[in-house]
């Protein structure tokens, strides 16, 4: 019944009836998981990403980071914990979502403290500019259009113009290089370590960079939006334990919870209280702290973040004492 | 008690008289404008005439060729529109941008543009301090286009470089071995500085052409010399931190008692640093026209009549230059916030 329903899935995947949720190989992780898995699921697919880092890390330490030796030994390790690794579309979902979802739970684990976040910011940033590295030029292309990275290739009018510039700035670029490639105009912002070193045509507050150092570009914005997100995670977490805590406690319907939720936390949340629900015990001596939590949701709301913390560091005290 | 001297920072998020208020973390710089400082020290190693504190008009060239270079960097580069070049008082100029964009960068960002602008590099035991290989960037290029118009006068006529063996042993210093030896022979059976400086002009402008035909390495020995000769030297602590001060415009030098005036860009090569008022001389000013002012205007009263006294001394003409750049950014300012009601419908 299972494998039927399965292969039935995939058929329509390949015939474009639903929208494919992984049009690539590498990803951002903007979006967390909607869909709900088994407990080992979830576990399996935390160790094997756990598993991951922890070679990247390793060979990051011992080989240089673009060797050929570096490189065939994090693919053997992509092969065997079955991570997404050059592979098509149609046959790399599974690697796909596992990636994606693994991700997601290790992002819950590591966001709780500053070396925690540390190490697992280097190590993603790491692997993402290792799997990056990895694609095609049109792969690349293509991820670059996807996450709508706000790059604008110049015209080819412009590129003739400043030719002579392009070629005299770029290292390692001969002018029939200069011609066939595209270039891209960055904001001074993102092309921060290619202009500080004089290595880009730089024109009225733009960078001139050609597509072989956009990964350095890509790479920042990424380890931003990363970092960002793990800030934003260690906030959300606390404040859905409490959340678990009432859910557990006091028994109130999910729904009204999420009326006090706005919708980007709710996405997020739902991910988290789906599966971390299995996580926590259920104690009904928390009970007569339930009160506290309503507060907690108001404060929280009206943007009182100071006194929300206060809130939940106390709850969090009482829960450990209990 | 009134300050006898002001220094301008950053803007904080709260009000930095209660910083011991708010907790650690919340007190954070919100904006500040990028300066830069050149300061006449930093050229001891290729001056001449002058070291240290002291200054003259042959060295002041020094500063003309430096803000020329990094103001055209600022606009055509970087995309800057609203900078301020300010005399220091003594020995130097500052310069203040202003953009909107700009004030709100990182110090990571401001640290990059001085690396950017950076191109003398060593300190006192290195003795080549400019190195360049091919390709050779723009930025250094039109650089280099800068140095030149001014190079004769200031630095073979002005310094006199290459008057004599011990100075231009120092500048042969700077030459690759293969050329040195030749241009150490030739030299002394020239007259002076000039014709010197194109012989060795001569002979790598050939290396150049030569590399260009495939014959050969090009050669920037004669580039590498006028920059370390010439180019700016920016101090980049005072660019990176978002923390640090900078005198005010206007306020007075507490050594030489002399104004920081704001730089008129289209008189730039006319500025002369000893011509710029004093504060003694502007009371003896002050003082020379209020008795003058006194029969025609006794109907006024007190605070008008000294806010009109500054334009009848030799400060107008340098408070005018600030109202032109207030009045730019103003405009800019106006601008953006029509552009931008427009988009929201907000009428």
């Amino acid at each position: 019944m299972e494998f039927s329903s399965r292969a039935r899935q995939r058929h329509t995947r390949l015939a474009g009836d639903r929208r494919d949720p992984y049009p690539h190989s590498l990803q951002f992780y903007q979006e967390p998981p909607t869909e709900s898995i088994s407990l080992a699921e979830f576990e399996s697919f935390a160790v094997d990403r756990l598993r991951l880092l922890k070679v990247v890390e390793n060979l990051g330490v011992s080989h240089v980071r673009s060797s050929d030796s570096y490189k065939t030994k994090l693919e053997a390790e992509f092969r065997r914990l079955k991570f997404p690794y050059r592979a098509l579309a149609e046959d790399d979902y599974d690697a796909r979502r596992k990636d994606h979802i693994s991700h997601f739970i290790l992002r819950l684990a590591y966001c709780q403290s500053e070396e925690l976040r540390r190490w697992f910011l280097q190590q993603e940033m790491d692997l993402f500019r290792y799997r990056f590295n990895e694609l095609t030029e049109g792969l690349r292309q293509k991820f670059l259009e996807h996450v709508n990275l706000q790059f604008e290739a110049i015209s080819e009018d412009l590129k003739n113009e400043l030719a002579n510039e392009l070629f005299t700035s770029t290292p390692g670029f001969t002018m029939t290089k200069v011609k066939e490639q595209m270039f891209y105009k960055v904001g001074l912002s993102d092309a921060v370590d290619l202009f500080r070193a004089r290595r880009v045509f730089i024109k009225d507050g733009f960078a001139f960079v050609p597509l072989k150092d956009i990964d350095a570009i890509v790479l920042n914005n990424y380890r931003q939006k990363l970092s960002k997100a793990l800030a934003v995670s260690l906030i959300l977490q606390v404040l859905l334990h409490c959340l678990m805590m009432i859910l557990s406690s006091s028994h109130l319907d999910l729904k009204h919870i999420n009326l006090f939720l706005s919708n980007s936390i709710k996405t997020n949340s739902c991910f988290i209280i789906k599966n971390y629900f299995f996580l926590i015990p259920h104690n009904h001596s928390l009970e007569i702290l339930t009160f506290s939590w309503v507060f907690i949701i108001i404060f929280y709301r009206t943007g009182m973040f100071k006194v929300t913390a206060l809130f939940q560091a106390c709850i969090i005290f009482f829960c450990f004492m209990m | 008690m009134n300050p006898y001297k002001i220094d301008i920072g950053a803007v904080y998020s709260h009000r930095p008289s209660q910083h011991n208020t708010v907790h650690l973390g919340a007190f954070q710089p919100v904006e500040k404008e990028l300066v830069f400082d050149i300061d006449m020290t930093d050229y001891d190693d290729v001056r001449t005439c002058c070291s240290s504190a002291e200054i003259c008009s042959k060295c002041w060239t020094l500063m003309t060729i430096a803000v020329r270079i990094i103001d055209r960097a600022l606009v055509e580069d970087l995309g800057m529109k609203h900078r301020l070049w300010v005399y220091s008082g003594r020995r130097g100029v500052h310069c203040w941008v202003c953009d909107d964009a700009v004030r709100k960068w990182s110090p990571a960002l401001r640290a990059a543009a001085v690396e950017y602008l950076t191109l003398v590099k060593g300190g006192a035991e290195t003795v080549k301090k400019v190195n360049l290989s091919e390709p050779v960037h723009p930025f250094i290029r039109r650089s280099v286009n800068v140095v030149e118009k001014y190079f004769e006068e200031y630095a073979l006529v002005g310094q006199d470089i290459l008057g004599s063996p011990e100075r231009w042993d120092k500048v042969l210093a700077l030459v690759p071995e293969e050329h040195r030896e030749q241009l150490q022979g030739d030299f002394p059976k020239k007259r002076d500085s000039v014709q010197r400086w194109e012989l060795l002009k001569g002979r790598m402008e050939r290396t150049r052409r030569a590399a260009s035909t495939g014959k050969g390495a090009a050669c920037y020995a004669d580039w590498e010399i006028m920059l370390q000769y010439c180019f700016p030297r920016l101090d980049i602590n005072v660019s990176k931190g978002v923390g640090h001060l900078l005198k005010s415009p206007f306020s007075v030098h507490p050594k030489t008692g002399r104004i920081s005036v704001p730089l008129d860009l289209q008189r730039l090569d006319q500025f002369d640093p000893f011509a710029v008022p004093t504060i003694s001389s502007l009371c003896r000013e002050l003082d020379a026209a209020g008795d003058d002012g006194e029969q025609e205007d006794s109907g006024e009263t007190e605070p008008k009549r000294r806010v009109r006294d500054y334009k009848r001394t030799s400060l107008a003409p340098y408070v005018r230059v600030f109202e032109q750049f207030l009045e730019e950014m103003e405009r800019a300012r106006r601008g953006e916030r029509l552009q931008r009601s427009d988009l929201q419908g907000d009428f």
